[in-house]
C-alpha cells in the first residue's frame, strides 16, 4: 500500500477510534498505537526517506498535520476526561453543610468586669487614669484621712473586717474604694496637672450574705481635684456617666445626702428603666432608681493630706458595680455574681 | 424616722399635701421612704358603746354584746375579748367594713347567735403590736371614759388615724430632724414659713428640794449639761387619748402618763429625758461619772449588763441607776406607785453614748439622739415643758429648784462668707439677696457687712460648722435641679494603664479568646481550705473576728476556690468545664509587715470533651492544659521560653502529673492534675489547673521590638528517632539539643513518643534546619545531625533507630 493511501486510512481510523475513547488508559494506548516508537504514524514518518523529494514533501506535510491533529485531540480528550472525573468527585464529596461544625471553646467575661471595663474605657476617654488601690488597707487611709475619725457614726455604716486589733494604725479589708483618694492626694504632684482618677475593686463589709447583701462587692470611685472645681462640674460628669451606663433616654436627678468625706453631698437617681418613671416594684413606685453617691471633697480630706482646701477643690463619686450589673441585667440575687454557676456565666458570652 | 404631719401642723401651716411635701423633702432634704396613712384602706369602722354584755351559754369565753353603734336599734355582736364589759366605748367594724389587710367583715352567726360586725383590737385595724399599750395587748381597745365621743362616728379621728406620717431615711448628720420641731423648721424652709411653737407658763413651788438633793458630774467635758427637776405628788395613770395618738403615730408605745410625757417631749424637742422615782433613791444624791470596769447594772429590760470604764453612768452616789443617755435600771423607774418624780435633762457625749450602745447592743430612741447631736439651746426648755405637761396631766407640784450637775456653754460656729464665693463653688451665680433669702428660710441668723455676710449657725443645727456646710444648704434650698451641668475644664494628661493593669487586661482577653469563662470567687475563704493545701506556711492572713467560718481567712491562691466552683457546677450536670479567674491574693505576717499583694491567674480544664457527631469526646488531659499555657505565654508576649519542672511535693497536685512553671530560675506558677485524694474527696471529674502569678510575669513581658527578616530560602526538615531511658524527660533532651547551639538548627518538634518497655521511651523529633544566606547542602546538614546524635548517645545513651 502506498504511503498516501495508508495516511488516508490512518486518518479515517483515528477519527473512528477517537470517538470511542473514554478513559485515560485508552488515550494512552491510542497514543502508543499512533505515535509510539512503533506507532502507525511513526512508521510512516520513518519511511518518508524512501520517497522522492516531491512525495516526501507532500506526504511529510500531511503526516505532520495528522500528528499535530492527534496531539491536539488527545489534549482536548484528556481535559474532557479530567473534567468528568472532577465532576464525579464533586458529586461523591458533596456533604450536608448544615451539620454542626466542630465546636471551639467559647469563653466569657464576668459580668462585673463587663461593667468595669466599659466604665474604664469611658473614663479613660475623658483622661481619668486608674489607681486600683489594694484590698488590704489601713485605718488611716480607709477612715481617718477621709474625715471618719474613731467614734464617727459613719464607721457604723461601713462595719469593717479588721485584720489587726489595737495597733496605732490597724490593717483592714477596705470598706470602700475611697482610700485611693487619700493615697492620691498624698502622692500627687499638682505641678503635673490636676487629679483625674478612677479606682475600682473589691470592698468588704460585715453584712450577712442574702439576696440583696454581700460581704464582698465591687465599687468604682471617681476623683477629680483641681482649682475651681464646682458642683456643676460634678453634676455634668455624673449626668454623662449615668446616661452612658443606663441609656441616653434616662433622666438623671440629684438629691442632697450625707457622706463624711464630701460636703455638699449628693445622691443621684436615674428614671426607672423598667417602668420609664411611671412607678413599679423595682423603683418602689417612685419612678426613680438610686444609683450612686457623690459630693464635693470635704476640706478635712484635703487638710489630712496636706493639700490646701482654699486653693483646690474636688469632687468624688462612688458607684456600686454589683448594683449596676444587677440593674442592667435584671439579676435578682447578688449572690449569683459570686456563685459562678456556668449557666449564669454562659449568658454573658459575646458581651465582651 | 417617723414624722407625723398632724403634729407638725400644730406649729406650721403646711401649704401642700403629704405627697407633694414628700417629693419636696426627698429632693431638698432627706429621702422619704414611705408616706404612712393609718386609715388607708379601712372603712365602716365606728365608735360603739357596749350597753349589755352577757356570757354566751355553752361557751367559756364568748360574750353576747348589745352595742349602740349610733343607729336606732342596738346591734348584737359576739365578742371573745377577755377585757370586754358593759359601758365601754369601743371600736366596731360594722357589716361591710374593711379592716387590716383588706379583710371584709360580714354579718355572721356563731353557735346560732347572730353577730352584726366585730369589736376590734388596735391590731385588727392595722396598728403594729409594738405600739399597742400593754393593757390592750390581748384584747379590744377601750377608749378612756373621759374622752368625749359621738357614738356611731368613724373611729379614725379619735385614734389619730387620719394623720399622714413621713418615714424619713435619715442621714446620720441630721440629728435635728429627729424632732418634730426640727422637722418643722426644715419643712418651713421649703415654703418660706416660720414655725410657731407653743408658749407655756410653768408654775413652780418653792420648797427645800435643792437642800435635800445633791447632784454632781465628774467629767463635765463629757456631760456638758446635766440638770434635774423634781415634781412631787403626781398621779400615775394612763395618758389622755391625744398623747397616745401622738406617740403611737411615731412608733412609740404608750406606757403611763409620766413616761409618755418624757417620750413626747423627746420627740418634740429631740431632747431625751429620763424620769426616776425619787423615793427609790435612798442617797438623795445623783453622781454622773464614768463606769468602773466590770460594774454591773440591771437595765429595765431585766438584763444584767457589764460596763466598761468608757461608759457614762448616772449613779446614786454609789451604784449605777442608769446608763447615761441609753437606759435606766430596773429599780428606779417610774411605776404605778410612783408619786415623786425626778426628771433629768442632759447632754451626754455622742461618741461615748454611741460606743456604749453599740457594745451593749442597746440602741434606743434616746441613744440615737445623743449619738447624732442635740440642740443645746433647748435642754432647759424641754425639761420645763415636760414638767409643765406632767403638772397638767398627772397633777403634782413642780419644785422651783433646778439642780445643775454641769452647765458648760457649747461653742457656736460662725463663718464669714459672700454670695460670690458660694456661687463659685456650686457653679451658679447667686446674688446676696438670694443668699440672705436662703438664710431667712432656714431661720439662720446673719449680719450683712457690705457684700460679706457673717452667718451664725444655731445650736439647733449641730451639723453646720464650716463654709462648705453652708454651700450645701444654699445649693439644696435653691434646688440641686437648678444647677447647670458642666464638665471640669482642665489640663488632660494621657490616661495610660500601668504595665500590670495592661497585663491583667490582656490576660483576660487571651483566656476568653482561648474559650474560658471568667469566674469571681470570694476573697475570704474557710480556714480548712488553706490547711488543705499549705499546712506548713505561717504567713496566711487570718481574721481576728470573722463573721462566719466560711469567710475566715484571706485567700492565698485561686486554685482551691476554683475546685469548689467546679464541684458546684459538676453537681448541676456540667461535665466539661473551662474556667479562669484573675484576682488578688495576699500573704504576709501582718503584725510585723505590710502584706504582699499577688495578682494571679488560675485556669482550669475539667471533665470530658462533649461527644459530637464527629466523634466521642475524650477526658481532658495534662497536655490539653499545658498547650493552653504555651499559647497563653506566647500571646502575652513572653519572649523567654518557660520550662515545667516535674515536682512531687505539692499536696494539691498529682505527684506524677504536675510541675513548677519556671522562667530562668524563677518559679512563676504551678500546673498539674488535681491530687487524687482531693479529687476523690470532692468527687471531681479529671481536673487540671495552672495558676501563675502575673506580677512575676511583668519583668518578662516588656515589649522589645526586634528586627524581623522573613527567610528567603526554604528550610530543610530531617526526622530523628531514638530510644532513651525513661529517667530522661522530653525537656531534658530538647534543652541538650538546643544547648549544642548548632548553627542551622532552627526548630525541634516532638512528633511521636511511645514506650516499648517499662524502662525505655522512643522519641521522634522533626529537626528543622535553615540557612538564610544560601541553600544548605546535604553534607552540611549531615554534619550537624552527626554531632547531635553523638551527643545524644554520649549524654543519654540513646540508641538511634
Amino acid at each position: 500500500m502506498d504511503l498516501e493511501k495508508e495516511l488516508i486510512q490512518l486518518q479515517k481510523d483515528i477519527s473512528e477510534k477517537f470517538a470511542s475513547i473514554k478513559s485515560t488508559e485508552e488515550i494512552n494506548s491510542f497514543k502508543v498505537e499512533i505515535l509510539g516508537k512503533k506507532g502507525r504514524l511513526t512508521r510512516i514518518l520513518k519511511s518518508l526517506s524512501t520517497l522522492s523529494k516531491d512525495q516526501r514533501k507532500n506526504i511529510g506535510q500531511k503526516a505532520n498535520e495528522i500528528r499535530d491533529m492527534v496531539n491536539q485531540k488527545i489534549e482536548i480528550k484528556q481535559q474532557e476526561i479530567a473534567q468528568k472525573l472532577i465532576a464525579q468527585e464533586i458529586v461523591k464529596d458533596t456533604i450536608d453543610v448544615t451539620l454542626p461544625g466542630k465546636k471551639p471553646l467559647i469563653g466569657s467575661k464576668h459580668v462585673l468586669n463587663i461593667i468595669i471595663d466599659d466604665l474604664v474605657d469611658f473614663f479613660r476617654s475623658m483622661g481619668f487614669s486608674i489607681n486600683e488601690g489594694t484590698e488590704i488597707e489601713d485605718d488611716k487611709h480607709n477612715f481617718e484621712m477621709l474625715n471618719i475619725p474613731k467614734g464617727h457614726p459613719a464607721r457604723d455604716m461601713q462595719d469593717t473586717f479588721f485584720l489587726t486589733n489595737g495597733l496605732e494604725n490597724d490593717l483592714l479589708l477596705r470598706s470602700q474604694t475611697s482610700p485611693s483618694q487619700a493615697h492620691d492626694l498624698e502622692n500627687h504632684d499638682f505641678s503635673n496637672g490636676p487629679i483625674r482618677m478612677i479606682s475600682y475593686g473589691r470592698v468588704f463589709r460585715r453584712d450577712d450574705d442574702d439576696a440583696t447583701h454581700s460581704h464582698q462587692f465591687y465599687q468604682m470611685e471617681g476623683f477629680v481635684v483641681d482649682r475651681h472645681i464646682t458642683m456643676s462640674d460634678l453634676f455634668g460628669t455624673l449626668n454623662l456617666t449615668l446616661k452612658h451606663v443606663f441609656g441616653d433616654d434616662r433622666e438623671v436627678r440629684f438629691r442632697p445626702s450625707y457622706f463624711p468625706f464630701t460636703e455638699p453631698s449628693v445622691e443621684a437617681d436615674v428614671s426607672c428603666f423598667f417602668c420609664n418613671g411611671k412607678g413599679c416594684s423595682i423603683c418602689k413606685n417612685t419612678g426613680w432608681i438610686e444609683v450612686l453617691g457623690a459630693g464635693l471633697t470635704h476640706p478635712n480630706v484635703f487638710k489630712a493630706a496636706g493639700v490646701d482646701p482654699k486653693q483646690y477643690q474636688g469632687f468624688a463619686f462612688g458607684m456600686g458595680i454589683d448594683r449596676f450589673a444587677i440593674l442592667k441585667y435584671g439579676i435578682s440575687d447578688i449572690r449569683d455574681l459570686y456563685t459562678n454557676d456556668v449557666r449564669f456565666l454562659k449568658q454573658f458570652e459575646g458581651e465582651n | 424616722m417617723l414624722i407625723s404631719l398632724d403634729w407638725v401642723k400644730e406649729y406650721l401651716d403646711l401649704p401642700v399635701n403629704a405627697k407633694e411635701l414628700a417629693v419636696k423633702t426627698t429632693m431638698t432634704s432627706q429621702e422619704v421612704d414611705e408616706i404612712i396613712e393609718p386609715a388607708k384602706g379601712l372603712k365602716k369602722i365606728v365608735i360603739g358603746k357596749t350597753i349589755e354584755v352577757s356570757p354566751m351559754p355553752g361557751s367559756d369565753h364568748l360574750k353576747i354584746c348589745q352595742v349602740d353603734v349610733g343607729e336606732k336599734n342596738l346591734s348584737q355582736i359576739i365578742c371573745g375579748a377577755p377585757n370586754i364589759s358593759q359601758n365601754q366605748n369601743v371600736i366596731i367594724a360594722l357589716p361591710g367594713a374593711r379592716i387590716k389587710n383588706n379583710v371584709k367583715i360580714k354579718r355572721s352567726k356563731m353557735r346560732g347567735y347572730e353577730s352584726n360586725g366585730m369589736i376590734c383590737s388596735l391590731e385588727e385595724i392595722g396598728f403594729s403590736s409594738s405600739v399597742v399599750p400593754k393593757e390592750f395587748a390581748n384584747g379590744i381597745y377601750i377608749f378612756p371614759h373621759d374622752l368625749k365621743v359621738k357614738i356611731g362616728d368613724p373611729v379614725f379621728s379619735y385614734l389619730g388615724m387620719n394623720d399622714h406620717i413621713l418615714d424619713l431615711d435619715l442621714t446620720p448628720n441630721r440629728g435635728d430632724l429627729q424632732s418634730i420641731r426640727g422637722a418643722s423648721y426644715e419643712f418651713g424652709a421649703f415654703y418660706h414659713l416660720k414655725p410657731h411653737f407653743q408658749k407655756f407658763n410653768l408654775k413652780t413651788n418653792s420648797d427645800d428640794f435643792a437642800n435635800k438633793f445633791k447632784v454632781s458630774v465628774t467629767d463635765s467635758h463629757l456631760v456638758p449639761v446635766y440638770q434635774l427637776r423634781n415634781i412631787s405628788n403626781v398621779k400615775i395613770a394612763s395618758s389622755p387619748q391625744w398623747l397616745k395618738n401622738r406617740l403611737w403615730n411615731v412608733g412609740i408605745r404608750p406606757i403611763n402618763n409620766i413616761v409618755d410625757i418624757t417620750n413626747y417631749v423627746m420627740y418634740l424637742y429631740g431632747q431625751p429625758l429620763h424620769a426616776f422615782d425619787v423615793n427609790t433613791i435612798q442617797s438623795n444624791h445623783i453622781l454622773v461619772r464614768k463606769a468602773k470596769d466590770k460594774e454591773i447594772i440591771e437595765t429595765l429590760d431585766g438584763v444584767n449588763r457589764e460596763l466598761k470604764d468608757q461608759d457614762l453612768v448616772v449613779t446614786d452616789g454609789k451604784n449605777p441607776i442608769a446608763i447615761a443617755g441609753i437606759m435606766g435600771d430596773l429599780y428606779h423607774e417610774i411605776t404605778e406607785n410612783t408619786t415623786n418624780v425626778l426628771l433629768e435633762s442632759a447632754i451626754f457625749n455622742s461618741q461615748h453614748v454611741r460606743e456604749t450602745a453599740k457594745r451593749l447592743n442597746l440602741r434606743s430612741e434616746s441613744s440615737i439622739r445623743f449619738e447624732r447631736g442635740i440642740n443645746s439651746d433647748t435642754v432647759s426648755e424641754a425639761i420645763d415643758y415636760a414638767a409643765y405637761l406632767i403638772q397638767k396631766i398627772a397633777g403634782g407640784t413642780v419644785s422651783q429648784d433646778v439642780l445643775f450637775g454641769s452647765k458648760v456653754e457649747l461653742p457656736k460656729y460662725h463663718i464669714m462668707t459672700n454670695a460670690k464665693a458660694i456661687g463659685q463653688k456650686i457653679g451658679l451665680t447667686i446674688s446676696t439677696e438670694q443668699l440672705t433669702n436662703v438664710l431667712n428660710d432656714l431661720a439662720i441668723s446673719y449680719k450683712s457687712q457690705g457684700d460679706s455676710i457673717l452667718v451664725n449657725f444655731p445650736h439647733r443645727r449641730p451639723d453646720l460648722m464650716i463654709e462648705e456646710d453652708l454651700d450645701e444648704e444654699v445649693a439644696r434650698i435653691i434646688g440641686y435641679d437648678k444647677l447647670p451641668m458642666t464638665l471640669p475644664k482642665a489640663q488632660i494628661n494621657p490616661a495610660l494603664l500601668t504595665p500590670l493593669q495592661a497585663l491583667v487586661k490582656k490576660s483576660r482577653q487571651i483566656m476568653i479568646g482561648c474559650g474560658f469563662s471568667e469566674i469571681m470567687n470570694y476573697t475570704l475563704v474557710p480556714k480548712n481550705e488553706i490547711e488543705d493545701l499549705t499546712s506548713k506556711v505561717n504567713d496566711t492572713i487570718i481574721l481576728p473576728n470573722p463573721m462566719t467560718k466560711d469567710h475566715e481567712v484571706v485567700r492565698r491562691n485561686l486554685r482551691r476556690g476554683m475546685l469548689d466552683v467546679l464541684h458546684y457546677n459538676q453537681m448541676r450536670s456540667s461535665k466539661f468545664q473551662h474556667l479562669f479567674e484573675i484576682g488578688h491574693t495576699y500573704t504576709g505576717n501582718i503584725k510585723k509587715t505590710q502584706p504582699f499583694e499577688h495578682t494571679k491567674l488560675a485556669v482550669a480544664l475539667s471533665g470530658k470533651y462533649p461527644n459530637t457527631w464527629l466523634g466521642k469526646g475524650k477526658n481532658v488531659n495534662f497536655y490539653d492544659l499545658s498547650g493552653i499555657l504555651t499559647s497563653f505565654m506566647k500571646q502575652i508576649g513572653i519572649k523567654k521560653s518557660f520550662n515545667i519542672i516535674p515536682q512531687n511535693s505539692e499536696e494539691f497536685f498529682h505527684p506524677g502529673q504536675s510541675g513548677k512553671i519556671m522562667i530562668d530560675n524563677n518559679q512563676i506558677g504551678v500546673i498539674g492534675k488535681i491530687n487524687p485524694n482531693l479529687e476523690h474527696r470532692l468527687d471531681l471529674l479529671p481536673t487540671y489547673i495552672f495558676e501563675i502569678e502575673l506580677n512575676k510575669l511583668l519583668e518578662y513581658s516588656h515589649k522589645k521590638f526586634i528586627k524581623i527578616t522573613v527567610p528567603k530560602l526554604n528550610p530543610v526538615e530531617r526526622d530523628i528517632s531514638f530510644f532513651v531511658s525513661k529517667k530522661y524527660h522530653n525537656q531534658d533532651l530538647i534543652l541538650a539539643m538546643q544547648n549544642l547551639n548548632l548553627p542551622h538548627l532552627s526548630q525541634i518538634e516532638l512528633f511521636d513518643i511511645y514506650s516499648p518497655d517499662e524502662k525505655v521511651n522512643s522519641y521522634a523529633y522533626t529537626l528543622t534546619f535553615l540557612n538564610n544566606e544560601k541553600t544548605l547542602t546535604d553534607e552540611e546538614i549531615n554534619a550537624e545531625l552527626a554531632s547531635l546524635t553523638s551527643m545524644l548517645q554520649e549524654k543519654f545513651s540513646a540508641k538511634i533507630r
